[in-house]
């Protein structure tokens, strides 16, 4: 496993669901129980770990060093361009299919709550690291076979 | 990764070649082991260059190492025309 298979597991396992709850669970108390500081407060910092949650690739790469000269070459280069580009794609499609269902679940005589703003952009990273994730792995595919030890 | 008509034989030669391993080769070349391992299998067609570092280490010419077999016989033959 090089490090770019090794990013692509720790963003799908870790990365991910991070991102996805810290963003999620803040916004669904205010809509819960209301806004009030502590909420906004606790929602700025949920935003901030699940940005910081890049910092755990840095350290497993780091723990997970490996002996080999070359960790990452042309097809390690576009694996990624492509992943990269299936996400982008994928977030646009999400994207426009959150608007859309926004639109279609209100009525055009009520207003769209402010509490989806945030769900939807921070869903939509999410959306794009799973999606390069899963990419990524899949690109690279099982390597059990023609390996020698 | 898609199967290409590329085929090439750079187990047989890393076996003609003092038994070198997947590991010694992609050093050789600058490459990891997997895209080394991914071009054996033909699911990687690698770069020029790529293909040029992997002739010079076995000291063979290119043609020697890659072969691609076209899908239309007419366009070989056109091609070899030229």
């Amino acid at each position: 496993m090089n490090k770019t298979q090794r990013a692509a597991w720790i963003a799908l396992l870790l990365v991910v669901p991070v991102w996805a709850i810290c963003g999620q669970l803040p916004v669904l108390l205010i809509y819960l129980e209301g806004p009030s500081f502590l909420h906004l407060f606790s929602f700025a910092c949920a935003t901030i770990i699940g940005g910081l949650s890049w910092l755990l690739l840095l350290f497993f790469n780091k723990k997970w060093k490996r002996k080999a000269k070359i960790e990452f070459d042309e097809r390690d280069k576009l694996i990624l361009i492509r992943s990269t580009l299936a996400g982008y794609v994928v977030l646009w499609i999400y994207f426009i299919a959150a608007c859309i269902y926004v639109w279609l679940t209100t009525s055009p005589a009520r207003s769209i709550s402010v509490n989806v703003m945030p769900i939807v952009i921070v869903e939509g990273i999410a959306v794009f690291i799973f999606v390069q994730s899963v990419t990524t792995l899949i690109q690279y595919g099982r390597v059990g076979k023609n390996v020698e030890k | 990764m898609s199967k290409s008509n590329l085929t090439n034989n750079i187990r047989k030669l890393r076996f003609d070649n003092g038994q070198m391993t997947q590991q010694q080769l992609a050093d050789k070349v600058g490459v990891t082991r997997q895209t080394i391992i991914a071009t054996e299998a033909g699911k990687y067609a690698p770069s020029l260059p790529l293909a040029f570092r992997i002739a010079r280490t076995f000291a063979v010419p290119i043609e020697q190492i890659f072969q691609y077999q076209d899908d239309d016989p007419q366009v070989s033959a056109s091609d070899t025309n030229i």
